[in-house]
C-alpha cells in the first residue's frame, strides 16, 4: 500500500480536491496538536476546543500554506495562537464571572488517558506548566516537549532566538523549583 | 545564574569551551554537581510526565466533529453566496420575461393596428371600387333604367336649359354614345354649338 507521508504532496493533493489527503494530514499531526493545546491550556475541554479550531483553520487555510516553511511549524503556529487566544478569552470570562456551562458533548479526560498513572502524570504537568507565564510556557513546551529547534520556535512565535533562549532558561529554572516543591510534598 | 548554566548545559546550548568548563566545575564541586543532578531529574520527570498519548478513538471522533463543523460552515457560506445570487437571477429572469412580454405585446398591438389600418384601407378601397362599379353600372344601365317619360322629361330639361332640340346628342353624350356618328345627322355648326354649351353646363 502506498502511504503518502510527504506533507507537500498531501497538501498539493488536498488542494486538488482530494479530501482524504486532509484526513491523512490530521492523522499525522493530531496527537501533537492535542498535546500542545493540552499543555498550553492545562485542561482537556479547552484542549479539545483548540483542536477543533485548529482542524477547521487547517482545512480552510491550507491553500495559504507556503511550502518554503514546514507544515508542522505552521500547524504549531496555528495551535499556539489559538491556545493563547482561548486562554485570554477564559481570563476575560473569569474576570466578568461568565460561566461557560455550554460544554460540548465530548469524551472526558478519563476516556482519553486510560490509566491512573497517566492521570497523575498529567495532573503534575498541568499544575507545573500553568504556573509559568504564557510566553515562557509556550517556549518551554515547544523546546522541552516537542523538541523543536530555536530557529523553528522563532518561526512559530516570531521572536528572536536570543530572546527565546532567555525565556526557556527562565522557564526551566522555574519548573525545577516547582518540581522540587512537588517532590517535597 | 547557576540555573541558567544548568539549563544551557541540559539543553545543549553551550559552546564546546563553556561545556568543558561546566563539566570541570561539577567534577570538582560536589554541591554544584548535586544541584545540577536535581535540576536534570526534575527536567526528566516533567518530560516523562508529558510522554502521553491520547486515545486514537477520541482523536478520530474529534476529526469527525471538525468535519461536521467544516461542512456546516461550507453550507452556510454557499447559502450566503447563492441566496443573493439566486434572488438576482430570479429578478433578472423576471425582468427579461417582462421585457419580452412587453415587446411582444407591443409587436402584437402594432400588428393589430397595422392590420386594422390595412383592413380599413381595404374596406375603403373596396367601397371605392364598389362605388365606382356602382357608378359604372349606373352609367351603363342608365339607358335601360330610363323609361319613355324620363327621356321626355330629360329632353324638355335640356331644351329649357340649353335651348337645343336635338336631345339625342345629350343623351348620346350622357350614355357615352359616339358623338361622331351623331354628327352626321346634325350640321357642323350646330354640333359645335351644342358641344360648347354642354361643356359649359356639365363640364364634360
Amino acid at each position: 500500500m502506498n502511504i503518502k507521508t510527504d506533507d507537500a504532496v498531501l497538501v498539493e493533493e488536498f488542494l486538488k480536491g482530494d479530501e482524504s489527503a486532509f484526513n491523512l494530514i490530521v492523522i499525522k499531526y493530531r496527537q501533537r496538536i492535542y498535546w500542545h493545546a493540552r499543555r498550553m491550556t492545562g485542561n482537556h475541554f479547552d484542549a479539545d476546543e483548540v483542536l477543533q479550531e485548529v482542524l477547521i483553520v487547517l482545512y480552510e487555510k491550507l491553500g495559504n500554506f507556503r511550502s518554503k516553511s514546514s507544515l508542522y511549524t505552521w500547524i504549531y503556529k496555528i495551535t499556539s495562537t489559538r491556545a493563547i487566544n482561548l486562554l485570554r478569552r477564559n481570563k476575560v470570562r473569569s474576570f466578568f464571572s461568565i460561566d461557560d456551562d455550554d460544554r460540548p458533548d465530548i469524551p472526558g479526560e478519563d476516556d482519553i488517558l486510560g490509566n491512573l498513572e497517566n492521570k497523575e502524570k498529567l495532573s503534575l504537568l498541568d499544575s507545573v506548566l500553568q504556573k509559568l507565564p504564557e510566553k515562557q510556557r509556550e517556549v518551554f513546551i515547544l523546546r522541552h516537549f516537542d523538541e523543536l529547534s530555536y530557529e523553528e520556535i522563532a518561526e512559530i512565535t516570531g521572536k528572536s532566538v536570543g530572546g527565546l533562549k532567555a525565556n526557556y532558561f527562565h522557564a526551566a529554572r522555574r519548573v525545577a523549583e516547582l518540581m522540587e516543591e512537588y517532590n517535597e510534598k | 545564574m547557576k540555573n541558567d548554566m544548568f539549563g544551557r548545559y541540559f539543553d545543549g546550548g553551550m559552546t564546546e569551551k563553556e561545556k568543558a568548563e561546566f563539566e570541570k566545575l561539577i567534577a570538582f564541586d560536589e554541591s554544584v554537581k548535586r544541584e545540577y543532578e536535581k535540576f536534570a531529574a526534575s527536567m526528566q520527570l516533567i518530560r516523562s510526565a508529558s510522554q502521553l498519548t491520547a486515545d486514537e478513538a477520541y482523536l478520530s471522533e474529534a476529526l469527525v466533529r471538525a468535519r461536521t463543523k467544516i461542512q456546516a460552515k461550507k453550507e452556510k457560506k454557499l447559502n450566503f453566496i447563492f441566496r443573493p445570487a439566486y434572488s438576482l437571477t430570479m429578478v433578472s429572469v423576471m425582468l427579461t420575461l417582462l421585457l419580452v412580454y412587453t415587446s411582444s405585446n407591443n409587436r402584437i398591438i402594432r400588428n393589430e393596428l397595422s392590420n386594422s389600418v390595412s383592413e380599413s384601407l381595404q374596406v375603403e378601397n373596396m367601397q371605392k371600387e364598389l362605388l365606382l362599379s356602382e357608378e359604372s353600372v349606373s352609367n351603363e344601365n342608365l339607358a335601360e333604367s330610363l323609361n319613355d317619360n324620363d327621356v321626355k322629361k330629360l329632353d324638355t330639361e335640356i331644351k329649357d336649359k340649353l335651348g337645343i332640340e336635338k336631345n339625342e346628342v345629350v343623351i348620346a353624350k350622357a350614355y357615352d354614345i359616339d358623338v361622331k356618328e351623331l354628327a352626321e345627322e346634325v350640321s357642323a355648326d350646330e354640333l359645335d354649338n351644342i358641344l360648347e354649351k354642354l361643356d359649359k353646363e356639365f363640364e364634360l
